[in-house]
C-alpha cells in the first residue's frame, strides 16, 4: 500500500511538472482553445459572408460567378 | 584512433544490441561514449486535423509520453555506462531522426556512429522509413549498423 | 479586447503562404474545370472523356493535383503551416450549405440518418472494442480504433487518444491505417457507386456510414453530385455532434469500468488516474469535445424553414440565401485544396501491426453493410427536398 502511495504521488508529480513545461508554450495560456477559435472564427466568416450577401447580393454573386473564372 | 563514439539510442527492443556493441566498443578502445536520443514530435502535427476537439489534451498527451521516452532510454543507458566506468555523455535533440542525426555529426566531431536496426522482410521493406539505410547513404561518418 | 486578439492565432503569419498556394491553386482548378465542361458540351471527346467518363471535376482535379505536388513533387515547408490551415476553410462552406435545406429535411433525412449512423458509429465502436480485447490489443489502441473507426477518423482518435492513454507507436499504427483507408475509400467509392448505379442521396448516405474521415467525406460526396453532397452534409452534420459521446464511451469502456485492478507496464497502479477520470466532469468533457460550429449550420437551417421574406432561398434569384449559395464552392475549393496537399504517402506507410487488421475489417465491414443498408432504405427517404 506505501508503496503504491509513493507511486501515485510520484506519477502526480510528473504529470504537474509535465504539464508546467507544455504550458509554456504559447498555445496554452490564450483565451480560446485551438478548436474554439477554428470554429469561432467560421462563424465570424459565415456571418461576414452573410452580411454582404444582404447588402450586396448580386455583387457577391458576380464576384464569385464570374471575377474568379478568368478564362 | 576512436576517440568519441555516438550512439543512436531510440528505446526500442532492437537498438539494446546496438547499445551492447557501442558500450563494448567504448570499453575497448576507451573512447567518450555520447548517447543520444532524438525526441520525435511527429505524432504532434495532427493536431490541426479538421474537426478534431481537445488538441492542447492531445498535445499534452504526446508531449509526456515523449518526455518519458526520453527519460526512460536515458536513464538505462546512464546506468549501463557507468557500470562499465566509460566516460559518457548524454544528448536529445528534438526533431526529424535523421535530420538531426546527420546534424549532431557535422556539429561534433565523431569516428564512429552506432545505430541499431531490424531486419525487414516483405511488406515492411515497403513500409519502413529505414533509418539506417538512408544514414549510410548520407552520413560520412564511419557507420556501424547492429541487426 | 483581449477575446478578440484570442481568436486570432499567434502564428497566423506562418499560414499565409500555404493558404495563399491553396486559393491560387483552387482558383486554377475551377477555371480548367469550366473550361472542361464547356469542352465537353461543345462535344469534344477528349473532354467528354476525361470530364463524363472518368469523372475528373473539380473535386478530384484538386484532391489528386494536390496528392501529387505533395507527394511527387514535395512540398517546401513554409507552405506547410498554411496548407494544413486550409483545410478547415470547408467548415464555413458546410455551415453555408444550411441554406439547403428545411426542417422537414433534417427531419426525414437527418432523423433516417441520424438511426443509421447512431447505430453504425456505436455498432463499430463496441464491435473493435470486443474484437480487440479479443486479439490482445493494449487498451489505448483499442480505443483510438474504435473511436477512429466509429466516427471521424483521425479527428476522433486526436479527441480519445489523451483519455484512453494510447502509446505513440499505437498511435502511428492507427492513424497511419485511418488515413489509408480514408484515402483509398475517397478516390474508389464515386467509381463503385457509378458501376453499381446507385443514386446521389443513397450514395452521400453511403458514403456518410462508411468513410471515417469528414473531410474525405465531403469531397467524395462533391465529387458524386449535389444531391449525394446535400444527403452527406446533413448526416455528418448529425454525426459529429456525436464525438463528445464516443469519447464518453472509451472513457466508460477503458478507464472507469475496470480502473481498480489494472497496473499499468512500470507496475504503477493505474487507479491513480483513473480515479482522477472518474471525477471528471461529464458534462463539462461534453461540452469540451462539442464542435461549435455546426450550431450555425443548423442556425441556418432554421433560418431557411422560416421562410422568411428578405432572406429568400438558395433558388430565388436576387435574395441573400441565394447570394450565399454561390460563396460555398469556393470554401470547398480552397479546403479541398489543402485537403489534397495534405495527403502523405509516407503517413500512411506507418500503417501498420494490429491497428491494420482492426481497421482494415472495420472498414470493409462498414462498405458492405453500409451498402445493404441504403439499398433497403433506398433513396426516397434520402432525398433532400430544400423546401
Amino acid at each position: 500500500m506505501a508503496v503504491s502511495e509513493q507511486c501515485v504521488k510520484q506519477l502526480k508529480e510528473r504529470k504537474s511538472q509535465v504539464e508546467s513545461e507544455v504550458c509554456k508554450t504559447p498555445d496554452a495560456d490564450e483565451v480560446f482553445a485551438a478548436e474554439r477559435k477554428e470554429d469561432l472564427n467560421v462563424l465570424i466568416i459565415v456571418l461576414l459572408v452573410f452580411l454582404l450577401c444582404l447588402l450586396f447580393p448580386n455583387q457577391v454573386v458576380y464576384f464569385f460567378k464570374e471575377v474568379l473564372y478568368f478564362v | 584512433m576512436i576517440k568519441n563514439i555516438l550512439v543512436v539510442l531510440d528505446g526500442e527492443e532492437h537498438t539494446g544490441k546496438a547499445l551492447d556493441h557501442a558500450l563494448y566498443l567504448g570499453h575497448t578502445t576507451g573512447a567518450t561514449l555520447t548517447g543520444m536520443h532524438v525526441v520525435n514530435p511527429y505524432l504532434k502535427q495532427f493536431h490541426n486535423e479538421i474537426y478534431a476537439q481537445g488538441r492542447r489534451e492531445y498535445l499534452q498527451h504526446v508531449e509526456i509520453l515523449l518526455q518519458d521516452q526520453a527519460n526512460r532510454v536515458m536513464e538505462r543507458f546512464k546506468e549501463e555506462a557507468s557500470a562499465r566506468g566509460i566516460s559518457f555523455e548524454v544528448k536529445t535533440r528534438r526533431g526529424e531522426p535523421l535530420e538531426e542525426i546527420l546534424r549532431e555529426c557535422k556539429d561534433n566531431r565523431y569516428e564512429l556512429v552506432v545505430v541499431g536496426g531490424k531486419p525487414l522482410r516483405g511488406l515492411d521493406r515497403l513500409k519502413s522509413g529505414n533509418l539506417p539505410h538512408k544514414l549510410e547513404q548520407r552520413l560520412l561518418t564511419p557507420l556501424l549498423i547492429v541487426k | 479586447m483581449d477575446k478578440v486578439r484570442g481568436l486570432i492565432s499567434h502564428d497566423w503569419k506562418d499560414a499565409v503562404p500555404g493558404l495563399l498556394l491553396c486559393i491560387v491553386f483552387a482558383i486554377l482548378v475551377m477555371n480548367v474545370d469550366t473550361l472542361l465542361k464547356s469542352l465537353d458540351k461543345a462535344g469534344v471527346a477528349w473532354a467528354n472523356l476525361v470530364y463524363t467518363q472518368m469523372q475528373i471535376t473539380y473535386v478530384a482535379m484538386l484532391l489528386l493535383g494536390g496528392l501529387i505536388i505533395r507527394n511527387v513533387f514535395g512540398l517546401p515547408k513554409v507552405f506547410l503551416r498554411g496548407v494544413a490551415a486550409a483545410r478547415p476553410v470547408v467548415k464555413p462552406g458546410i455551415v453555408i450549405l444550411g441554406v439547403h435545406y428545411v426542417w422537414f429535411d433534417v427531419v426525414k433525412v437527418g432523423g433516417v440518418g441520424l438511426a443509421l449512423t447512431t447505430l453504425f458509429i456505436f455498432g463499430t465502436a463496441l464491435a473493435v472494442m470486443f474484437i480487440a480485447k479479443r486479439m490482445g490489443a493494449s487498451d489505448g489502441l483499442s480505443g483510438i480504433m474504435a473511436a477512429g473507426t466509429g466516427i471521424c477518423g483521425v479527428s476522433a482518435i486526436i479527441a480519445t487518444a489523451p483519455v484512453v492513454r494510447a502509446k505513440p507507436r499505437d498511435m502511428c499504427y492507427a492513424i497511419g491505417t485511418i488515413l489509408l483507408f480514408g484515402t483509398l475509400m475517397l478516390f474508389i467509392f464515386p467509381y463503385i457507386g457509378r458501376a453499381l448505379n446507385l443514386t446521389e442521396p443513397q450514395f452521400g448516405a453511403w458514403s456518410a456510414i462508411a468513410i471515417l474521415n469528414t473531410a474525405q467525406l465531403i469531397a467524395a460526396s462533391e465529387w458524386y453530385g449535389v444531391a449525394a453532397r446535400d444527403t452527406a452534409v446533413l448526416i455528418n452534420a448529425a454525426r459529429i455532434m456525436f464525438i463528445p459521446l464516443i469519447v464518453l464511451l472509451a472513457l466508460w469502456f477503458y478507464v472507469i469500468r475496470d480502473s481498480d485492478s489494472k497496473v499499468d507496464e512500470n507496475g504503477q497502479p493505474e487507479a491513480a488516474i483513473s480515479n482522477q477520470m472518474a471525477s471528471v466532469d461529464k458534462w463539462q468533457l461534453i461540452k469540451e469535445k462539442f464542435p461549435v460550429f455546426i450550431l450555425g449550420f443548423f442556425a441556418l437551417v432554421i433560418l431557411n424553414s422560416l421562410n422568411i421574406s428578405f432572406l429568400g432561398g438558395a433558388k430565388v434569384e436576387g435574395s441573400v440565401f441565394w447570394a450565399m449559395d454561390h460563396a460555398y464552392k469556393w470554401f470547398f475549393a480552397v479546403g479541398f485544396a489543402g485537403i489534397g496537399m495534405m495527403i502523405s504517402i509516407d503517413d500512411m506507410r506507418k500503417a501498420g501491426g494490429k491497428a491494420f487488421m482492426i481497421g482494415f475489417s472495420a472498414a470493409v465491414a462498414k462498405m458492405v453493410i453500409g451498402l445493404l443498408a441504403v439499398y433497403l432504405i433506398g433513396a426516397e427517404l434520402l432525398t433532400v427536398g430544400g423546401g
